[in-house]
């Protein structure tokens, strides 16, 4: 079984960096700080995959060193989270909120500080592509790519976003996601960098050109997705040629027989955030066990089992080559990506409103206008 | 007062009348109850956040809301679409409620539990279904391609049609039921005298047969109404890309901007708008079937021409084109009767049952990820669903939350339904509106209402609270369809067990809740496939004490849609198919016992 044999090589992999320091070519500390205590921790649950890779990468190799029962609680979306904490009464000790909504939790005083004192140094230093806040560990990496039928266009593959609006020489279907989505969809982004604007000047967003741009490639979107499920599951039934979606869905969907082609061509590298919320039941217990998720041993696991790259970048010591590769992070895909300006989206503009409410506003305008 | 007491109210009769004021407080006292903790406070929470905004009491949101032309544009389409589609359900579920009430009466349990099974499953893997059917790969155009009837595949889907198909889908049985619980009540003497009297096919049923079925028609056009204005999941899934709903406005301010206060200004000017149209309407609603000026004693079922005067056929007088539209309908189902009945009955069946037929394909697909054709088959996803502790939890856990909630919205809603029906009193209006509107408010808005007054009150994360929320939900259906089979039961009947001297409790049990059965289950089916089928309350409720199988199927399905979703679905009818083949089984041993005694 594919499991078994993952788990198998993440042993060997560890064996090997137990080895490592052994014969000191690690500068890590042999000895990790003491986890250990009692009772439980509600932890927030991805779902699926995802809900698997972190039972077996983090909660139950947890549970055995430290004794914390772990107990997994579907995810909600950031909204009633935010109702949740408001009312007192958080739905996890450990939550899980995108990149692009961290920092209005954090501003609007809904989240504990993060404890430290249960990391080791060195792991958060190992925090490179994005550093550890004051508030928030980041969670895990992905990316939104172009993603297209790869039999259709074997012979010219699309390569850019330009390419996505080209439907003359790329012709099909697209779709993308809706941009009710707002940050995590990337549309507004891709809509930009269609239209020829360098990654370097793409923030802040200039809405009217995005829009400008979407007018143009309106009548050849299928469909404006809603979710990760349905964009991938809308090119493997071949309902849309090209569009975007997240590399963790292509590889999945491409790992049962998917034959997706891929370009990280000015890809959008996004990330998302562990955090404890105010008035979590088991503080304690959720700093240990972020804590715990911060280790290079347990993150490579959870890359071996789905396709999002480790946030600390100790945990590449432990992965394959060919593992390596596949990760949003990997050395030769990081320079190709542009990283999601979430200071830009959780900002406000002239107009006093944050980059999510504006993107929702003007999409409602724009999508409404014409029914 | 106690049962006797509670017998005297339901049975409201002449017995019933002596007790009028206390008989009213007992039937009205469960559902008040349940209504002020599960919807009035949580909505008054809402209304509280939709005045504030920054800490600051104002109309701030209000202002905003009003002031955006995109808000009306999308709600005039979402008032436009609901309109669609409640005429669509209308016009296909009446004829197909005529055929189950006049010619297929044998089968009418078998016929109308088919109309229902759309609702049982996953509303995500339904609407894959239609994808696979009408995508431009998908069955229809594979089928007209080979036949080589068409070059170019048809834009079936992901348009308004994709999206009024998949409305109807679902909503139709929610027209079905009431039309045919109404047509049942119908005596069959009346149709038959009026054609010895000379009339034609057409006359009869324009003057005789529409009108006496007409509260079904309107209890049944007020359901799919207001669930579609609700709409958001299957449009955004099947409809076109600039398809844009208010239900879907709100979602989003509450789940992606957490902003309360605009999200519950949107619910509060959807319910003022539509409560007002149903508060001024009402005498038309009310005329055809719901509360208002209902008298103490019923509208009789051979008042039938007293009903017509005052109502359709009024309406009638007043528009010759509608009045001639009616009779070139009815003429020509006049015409098509029998074969042509049956066949439109049949296809409309294809049409409900196709998706299910894909969804049990790919329920035993042996594909890895969802596929159709599925390339072979096999019970790996059958074993894969009954191997999951957390799904089997769930699922227990999502059938007794929603068994309990329905019977208790039954329980509680049926008396309000016969105080409102039989009942003069203060209010009525008020709390008819009350007891529908949950129908009408999103339901993100009542559950986020719903959460902050749990943690007020300290059952968050309790189970209960879902027995409260789903309650709640329940209601509307168990109202509007209890009203409108109460106006067409005879009372007659009642106060004829009555004066032979039958206790009101036994007059209840042998005359008035055998009369309104078909009622009072399709109901009780309503109120548990809307606890069942919930997945936006649960987001607001769920705990590790409680967690719904949507939500563990919505944490699958975000990501990847597996064919475990369709699995469930497939055992969801299942279930069904068993519960109708026990009851029809009970049924017929107790007629036999009926013939030996």
């Amino acid at each position: 079984m594919k499991i078994r044999s993952t788990r198998r090589r993440f042993l060997q992999a560890t064996a090997l960096a137990g080895l490592g320091i052994a014969a000191g070519r690690l500068a890590a500390p042999a000895i990790a700080k003491d986890l250990k205590g009692s009772g439980v921790v509600i932890v927030h649950d991805g779902g699926g995959t995802m809900g698997v890779a972190q039972r077996k990468a983090y909660s139950e190799p947890f549970e055995a060193e430290t004794g914390i029962r772990v107990v997994h609680q579907a995810g909600v979306n950031s909204g009633v989270q935010r109702a949740a904490i408001l009312a007192g009464a958080p739905k996890h000790d450990v939550a899980n909120i995108s990149g692009g909504s961290i920092d209005g939790f954090a501003q609007e005083g809904l989240l504990l500080p993060i404890d430290y004192g249960w990391w080791e140094q060195a792991d958060r230093d190992g925090y490179d592509v994005v550093p550890t806040g004051r508030f928030h560990v980041p969670a895990m990496l992905y990316s939104m790519l172009l993603a297209y039928d790869g039999e259709r266009f074997r012979a010219r593959p699309p390569a850019s976003w330009t390419d996505l609006w080209n439907v003359r020489d790329f012709p099909g279907k697209r779709t993308l996601a809706a941009g009710t989505n707002a940050a995590d969809g990337c549309t507004f982004e891709i809509a930009l960098l269609a239209d020829g604007v360098a990654p370097d000047k793409l923030y802040p967003l200039d809405w009217e050109r995005a829009f400008r741009s979407l007018d143009r490639l309106r009548g050849d979107i299928v469909k404006w997705w809603a979710n990760g499920a349905e964009s991938v599951q809308l090119q493997i039934d071949r309902q849309a040629a090209l569009g975007s979606a997240w590399n963790g869905r292509i590889d999945g969907a491409n790992a049962q027989g998917g034959k997706l082609g891929t370009s990280w061509n000015q890809a959008i590298l996004q990330w998302a955030a562990w955090a404890v919320p105010k008035g979590a039941a088991n503080p304690e217990n959720a700093m240990k066990y972020m804590a715990f998720m911060s280790r290079p041993e347990p993150q490579a696991r959870f890359s071996e089992l789905i396709t999002y790259g480790p946030t600390n970048a100790r945990a590449f010591r432990h992965l394959s080559a060919e593992r390596t590769a596949l990760m949003p992070t990997a050395p030769a895909l990081k320079p190709l990506q542009i990283v999601q300006d979430y200071a830009f989206w959780n900002g406000t503009d002239a107009s006093g409103q944050n980059g999510l409410k504006r993107a929702i506003v003007e999409w409602e305008r724009w999508v409404s206008a014409r029914r | 007062m106690g049962a006797l007491g509670l017998g005297q109210a339901l049975s409201g009769g002449m017995a019933g009348r002596r007790h009028a004021g206390g008989g009213v407080a007992a039937m009205l006292a469960p559902a008040l109850a349940l209504l002020i903790l599960g919807y009035a406070a949580p909505m008054g929470a809402i209304a509280w956040t939709s005045l504030h905004r920054g800490g600051t009491m104002g109309l701030a949101a209000y202002a905003e809301v009003l002031g955006s032309p995109t808000f009306f544009r999308i709600l005039g389409g979402t008032l436009q679409t609901a309109a669609v589609v409640t005429l669509l359900c209308v016009v296909l579920g009446y004829p197909f409620a005529y055929l189950v009430a006049t010619r297929g009466r044998r089968h009418a349990g078998l016929l109308l539990a088919l109309v229902a099974v759309p609702y049982l499953t996953s509303i995500l893997i339904r609407s894959y279904a239609w994808i696979a059917i009408l995508g431009g790969n998908g069955l229809v155009n594979r089928t007209l391609l080979a036949l080589a009837l068409i070059d170019e595949p048809l834009p079936l889907v992901f348009n308004a049609m994709g999206s009024y198909i998949g409305m109807v889908h679902v909503l139709l049985p929610m027209v079905v039921l009431p039309i045919y619980a109404a047509m049942r009540r119908i005596d069959p003497a009346l149709p038959l005298a009026a054609r010895n009297l000379g009339a034609s096919s057409p006359a009869v049923f324009a003057t005789v047969y529409l009108p006496l079925s007409a509260p079904g028609l309107a209890a049944g056009g007020v359901l799919v109404f207001l669930s579609a204005l609700g709409f958001y999941i299957t449009p955004a899934l099947l409809g076109a890309p600039n398809d844009y709903l208010l239900a879907q406005a709100i979602e989003v301010r509450v789940a992606v901007l957490a902003e309360f206060d605009t999200a519950a200004a949107q619910a509060c000017v959807l319910l003022a708008l539509v409560g007002g149209l149903m508060l001024l309407f009402r005498r038309r609603i009310a005329g055809l079937a719901e509360g208002e000026d209902i008298v103490a004693a019923p509208e009789r079922t051979r008042a039938g021409a007293g009903l017509r005067r005052r109502t359709l056929g009024a309406m009638l007088q007043r528009a010759p084109r509608l009045r001639a539209l009616l009779a070139a309908l009815a003429d020509r189902m006049g015409a098509c009767s029998g074969p042509a009945l049956w066949t439109f009955g049949l296809l409309l069946l294809a049409f409900l049952l196709a998706p299910i037929v894909v969804v049990a394909l790919v329920a035993f697909s042996s594909a890895p990820y969802l596929a159709f054709p599925p390339p072979g088959l096999s019970l790996r996803w059958v074993e894969a669903f009954l191997d999951d502790r957390r799904w089997l939890e769930a699922a227990a856990f999502s059938l007794a939350a929603s068994l309990v909630a329905a019977a208790t919205a039954v329980a509680v809603a049926t008396p309000l339904a016969f105080a409102l029906a039989r009942r003069r009193f203060r209010g009525r209006q008020f709390l008819w509106l009350l007891a529908v509107s949950p129908m009408i408010v999103p339901h993100i808005v009542i559950g986020l209402g719903l959460f902050f007054t749990f943690v007020t009150v300290g059952l968050n994360g309790h189970p209960a609270s879902f027995w409260i929320a789903y309650t709640v939900t329940g209601i509307p259906y168990v109202v509007i369809i209890m009203l409108s089979a109460l106006r067409r039961l005879d009372v007659d009947l009642e106060r004829a067990a009555a004066s032979l001297g039958a206790h009101p409790l036994a007059t209840l049990r042998t005359v008035t809740l055998p009369l309104l059965a078909v009622a009072i289950v399709s109901a009780f089916l309503f109120a548990f496939l809307t606890a069942f089928d919930d997945l936006v309350i649960a987001l607001f409720l769920s705990s590790p004490r409680g967690t719904t199988l949507a939500m563990r199927m919505w944490e699958d399905i975000r990501l990847e849609i597996s064919p475990k979703t369709a699995v469930v679905g497939v055992l969801e009818i299942a279930v069904l198919v068993a519960t109708m083949l026990g009851t029809a089984l009970v049924q017929r041993l107790r007629r036999t016992g009926y013939r030996a005694a």
